[in-house]
């Protein structure tokens, strides 16, 4: 600890994000600023002389067009759905997790990974086969008197569908958080009077926010920019904002409409983030949750 | 290899840059195209074409009875293949000014409309005008085979031919014939141009599309109808029996009939489309690749991929043998008693994008 360095000579600690920085940077930071600058410049055509100037056209078109605004309406709501939906089957999961012993946790483990180690193609035609018209969901339903709802080609099969692939993303931040919580403090308020119920909600329940925020904050963001679900279950009709997307950029090849399109959803996605931040706790919940940290009542 | 050619652009970190010229680079190189053969300008130089199109049994089909002959009659020509045909591939290549593709498979229209700018004119040696119909030979791509929507219902709901649909006015008929109609919403198979023939349009008269009379038309119908997202989509629709009536591509029916699906095509007028073949522009093998071009186009490679894929072929001297099924819903052979009309696109590559948003607006409303 003798060896003193110049000033201006960052930590060497800081080295260690060095390759992760390189790799973001180039593959992550780079397009996204082409296409950030794209969406604010003219279009030039290939193989054409001139010089992009700067505009707000591609942004105005956004607004006007008379469907973009639906259907970013539409994906926000069906995100909103989802997440609310993986939460009410997510929470009483984590839940039981902290509960069962070692082996039993194991199993509960792998079977909320199960989504993660199946291809995303395998999942997804999984599900195309069970919502078909006469598939195993809707002969299900119909015990129920429900047999004539549709699923496949409409919205609430994608939702239903995007609520099973996301759940993980719910349960492992739960899990993190709800596992942290000191039980002792309900063993406390127990024997100051509370009943159970009670005590959950004035003790179990606050410290579970952050947590709670963390799952919600990755279910919504990821449903938000959703594309493989939609595209095979949902229907041309009722498309979400990357089918949109999509097509900007493959059939339209307008990559300046694209552009600006992305970098509407990527801040409307960030107000909502920061707002749940503010609302649902720190958004330093997400890395401690996953670090399992233990926090203290606030 | 040409490296990918950096934005001019201020940054603040010129590690971002000199990470992404790595980042591309190691790509470039890992997806390595020449592989130390030349261009091809010259007819006996070795060249190695790289071919793109949909990928599956499509295009396997075309390394069987394309690609593989031609390398056997010319050894110096090899073939690398990929897929998707991604249009936007081929702008990012063309604006970077790293073609690595040299044929690609793309909508007419799209050709038509980026004529020139993303994708070369085309001179093909050897090619016999009069052998191909109207407006098929385009000036940036090849019909490298020929397809059509046909118009056919099921006979489990209408058994008797004599109360059956008769013409395409009989599929916006909902009154006369209900149940449930299946299409797939692509613009380029002429779905509009169905629409306005179904309303009295005559088929000399569809172009230009009246945008808003076809949708009108397509509206008075839109409760009975299910856009299935693809053509694979329509056809789980159609061998399930969910629709009662369908527009689906002439391979397909082929596979719902082969399937077991009791459908009857109704020959009243069927719009026609081709598949196009083209060349990125800057592709450094235009020439090999024109030379292939020329081969595929030949009466004998166009029955080989018809019988292999269930398509058509665009040569019209190409007779291709079908199985009963293939036969029975051949728009271009003898069972079709009606009228087909090609999909003009050239028009739709001048009106592609303001349709497209205007259709989409619809569909979505």
């Amino acid at each position: 600890m003798t060896t003193s360095r110049p000033r201006w000579l960052p930590r060497p600690g800081w080295l260690l994000i060095v390759p992760a920085a390189l790799l973001l940077g180039g593959t992550l930071g780079m397009p996204l600023w082409q296409s950030f600058w794209r969406s604010v410049h003219t279009v030039v055509p290939v193989g054409e002389p001139g010089t992009a100037q700067l505009t707000l056209e591609h942004y105005r078109a956004l607004f006007t067009d008379g469907v973009t605004l639906r259907v970013l309406a539409r994906t926000g709501k069906a995100a909103a759905i989802v997440t609310v939906v993986a939460l009410l089957l997510g929470y009483p999961y984590a839940y039981l997790m902290t509960r069962v012993g070692a082996r039993a946790r194991s199993v509960l483990v792998v079977l909320v990974l199960m989504p993660f180690w199946t291809s995303a193609l395998a999942r997804n035609f999984g599900w195309l086969v069970l919502l078909y018209d006469g598939g195993l969901v809707q002969r299900f339903l119909g015990l129920f008197g429900l047999g004539d709802v549709v699923l496949y080609g409409t919205a609430t099969g994608v939702t239903l569908a995007m609520s099973q692939v996301l759940l993980p993303y719910m349960v492992l931040p739960l899990y993190s958080s709800l596992g942290g919580i000191d039980r002792r403090l309900l063993l406390a308020a127990r024997s100051l009077g509370s009943p159970p119920l009670v005590a959950f909600w004035k003790v179990y329940w606050p410290l579970s926010r952050g947590g709670v925020a963390a799952g919600m904050i990755l279910v919504f963001t990821l449903a938000c920019g959703f594309y493989v679900t939609p595209a095979l279950i949902g229907s041309p009709r009722e498309s979400l904002v990357a089918q949109l997307l999509g097509q900007r950029t493959t059939q339209l090849l307008d990559f300046a409409g694209a552009g600006a399109l992305g970098t509407l959803v990527l801040v409307v996605t960030l107000v909502l983030v920061a707002w749940a931040n503010r609302v649902g706790g720190s958004m330093a919940t997400i890395g401690a949750g996953f670090a399992g940290q233990t926090r203290s009542a606030r | 290899m040409s490296h990918r050619a950096l934005p001019r652009r201020r940054l603040p970190l010129r590690l971002l840059a000199a990470a992404a010229a790595l980042a591309t680079a190691g790509t470039l190189a890992a997806c390595g195209g020449d592989s130390g053969a030349g261009t091809g300008a010259d007819e006996n130089e070795k060249v190695e074409l790289t071919y793109v199109s949909y990928g599956g049994t499509g295009q396997d089909g075309m390394i069987k009875n394309w690609q593989q002959p031609y390398t056997a009659l010319h050894p110096n020509v090899t073939f690398v293949n990929a897929s998707p045909p991604d249009a936007a591939q081929v702008k990012a290549q063309v604006q970077a000014g790293v073609v690595q593709w040299d044929l690609v498979s793309t909508a007419p229209w799209l050709a038509s409309q980026n004529c020139g700018t993303l994708y070369e004119k085309l001179t093909v040696p050897d090619v016999d005008p009069a052998q191909f119909g109207p407006g098929v030979l385009g000036e940036c791509h090849i019909p490298d085979f020929a397809y059509s929507l046909v118009f056919a219902y099921n006979a489990e709901k209408w058994p008797d031919p004599a109360t059956a649909p008769k013409s395409i006015k009989d599929f916006f008929d909902t009154a006369r014939f209900p149940g449930k109609r299946g299409v797939v919403p692509a613009l380029q198979d002429g779905i509009l141009e169905w629409a306005l023939m179904a309303d009295g349009v005559a088929p000399d008269q569809v172009y230009p599309v009246d945008v808003p009379r076809a949708l009108a038309k397509w509206e008075s119908i839109r409760s009975s109808t299910t856009w299935a997202a693809n053509v694979g989509a329509l056809l789980q629709l159609v061998t399930s029996k969910q629709v009662d009536m369908q527009i689906m591509v002439q391979a397909r029916n082929q596979a719902a009939l082969d399937a077991g699906a009791k459908i009857v095509p109704v020959w009243d007028i069927t719009m026609t489309s081709v598949d196009g073949l083209a060349i990125p522009k800057g592709s450094p093998k235009k020439a090999a690749a024109e030379r292939f071009m020329s081969f595929i186009l030949k009466p004998e490679q166009q029955q080989k991929i018809s019988e292999a894929i269930g398509v058509a072929p665009s040569n019209l001297l190409s007779k291709p043998n079908y199985t009963e099924n293939g036969a029975k819903i051949n728009t271009f052979g003898p069972a079709n008693t009606g009228k087909s009309v090609p999909v003009d696109a050239v028009w739709w590559g001048k009106n592609w994008n303001q349709i497209s948003a205007d259709f989409t607006k619809w569909l979505n409303a």
